[in-house]
């Protein structure tokens, strides 16, 4: 039933937002009710075709969901998170450039590079905001004017191409990206204050008895600086997510990558027995950074994993 | 491409459906068998307008409906609601009203 449900993810593109998932939870029902009635409960891949040909082309079916009373017809779903997506896209760019292209320059004094740091999201957040405000006003009108309006002939239907739609496992939730660009800035603005927080720590618990042993704060803040280089790449991850979803080939190659140099990162911290002194004992910071280790191999073990489900064995 | 005819005629269809509907939506009842019910009872339908028409008429709040997950495969079932049965009322006074005027008018032919 691959087809079917490649069916059912085509018409779920073309549709409305709001009440997506409830209208093709009812189509499934429906066609399968309809299927089990000429077909009998296990239909031949040929029945399913013929079925889906008679059924009608995905935008056929989905025009008969879009109603006028909707503000952006389901006709340009696709196209208006393209342009959005686009937008987004091309915002995050210009605000890196601009940040790198200062830093190269020169042009950051050294007391600005924080919060010269926090305003790419800010940017890219209130531009996206515009950016969509203008497009939902446009696309708004042209639902208007044109309610009847079909961007996908009849034509254009071709069974053979829903065969080669990769579907996603289920449209993935955008609020732990969103959570994360927003909590990601707050650790940016912390992270040179992180060691004096560990030196406090290490001596509270030095004080209570506990045997830890405890940073070599002015060598670890030598490596502050690639702290803040994994918490932009992380940022960066996030947002190439949320415009083109996390399981896309390039985001899941940048995922991929970006888990293995965080995880290299942390292999770097353990190792270099110069960063602990005092007590000669995993417990302490040290075992934090090998928690993040193992946490980093099981990221990076998922990852991969979900890499070569949906870009290797479903290709 | 169809003709004028099909086009008057779809047009004359699409016209009695929403109270075919109504009429039969008395007792909770899933597209499907809608669909069924429907053809039996001599009404022609495409499934691919019924269930947005049912979504539709929900969105009036002429019918409402609900979830039966009891069974192995999740239905969706609609029924009538009082504001429905006021309209379906209504658009049968009318549609018997449009009855006799027109037969009254084929009489004089």
């Amino acid at each position: 039933m691959k087809l079917l449900e490649q069916y059912l993810y085509a018409i779920n593109k073309k549709l409305p937002w709001k009440g997506r998932e409830d209208i093709i939870k009812e189509l499934r029902s429906l066609i399968l009710d309809d299927l089990e009635n000429r077909y009998g409960s296990q239909p031949t891949e040929e029945q399913l075709e013929e079925f889906i040909k008679e059924y009608g082309s995905p935008s056929s079916v989905a025009r008969q969901y879009n109603s006028s009373q909707v503000p952006i017809s389901g006709e340009f779903t696709d196209l208006y998170f393209l342009i959005g997506k686009l937008i987004v896209l091309g915002l995050t760019i210009a605000s890196f450039t601009t940040f790198f292209v200062s830093v190269l320059t020169g042009s950051i004094e050294e007391g600005q590079m924080l919060s010269r740091i926090l305003q790419i999201p800010a940017q890219i957040l209130t531009g996206s905001f515009t950016g969509f405000g203008v497009i939902s006003l446009i696309f708004i009108l042209i639902t208007r004017q044109h309610p009847e309006i079909n961007l996908t002939p009849e034509e254009e239907w071709d069974l053979k191409e829903l065969k080669d739609i990769v579907m996603e496992a289920k449209p993935e939730s955008k609020a732990s990206h969103i959570v994360s660009l927003i909590l990601i800035p707050f650790a940016l603005v912390a992270l040179p204050y992180i060691p004096r927080w560990i030196e406090m720590a290490s001596s509270a618990l030095i004080t209570a008895g506990v045997t830890v042993h405890t940073l070599n704060t002015e060598l670890f803040s030598s490596y502050l600086w690639a702290i803040g280089v994994l918490c932009i790449i992380d940022m960066l991850y996030h947002i190439l997510s949320l415009i083109f979803g996390s399981e896309s080939k390039g985001v899941s190659l940048y995922s991929l990558v970006s888990q293995l140099i965080s995880l290299l990162f942390y292999c770097a911290l353990v190792s270099n027995d110069a960063l602990y002194t005092g007590h000669d004992t995993l417990l302490g910071i040290k075992a934090l950074f090998v928690l993040a280790i193992i946490a980093s191999v099981f990221e990076l073990l998922s990852r991969t994993g979900r890499f070569i489900k949906y870009h290797v064995i479903n290709k | 491409m169809p003709t004028t005819l099909e086009n008057l005629l779809q047009e004359m269809k699409r016209g009695t459906l929403v109270l075919s509907v109504l009429l039969n939506t008395d007792t909770p009842v899933y597209g499907y068998s809608m669909v069924q019910s429907l053809q039996e009872a001599g009404i022609e339908v495409e499934q691919n307008t019924l269930y947005p028409l049912l979504r539709r008429l929900e969105k009036q709040e002429l019918v409402t409906s609900s979830w039966d997950t009891t069974e192995t495969r999740p239905r969706k079932y609609y029924v009538i609601t009082q504001k429905g049965v006021e309209i379906r009322k209504e658009m049968l006074k009318e549609w018997k009203k449009n009855n006799t005027v027109l037969m009254n008018m084929e009489d004089k032919l």
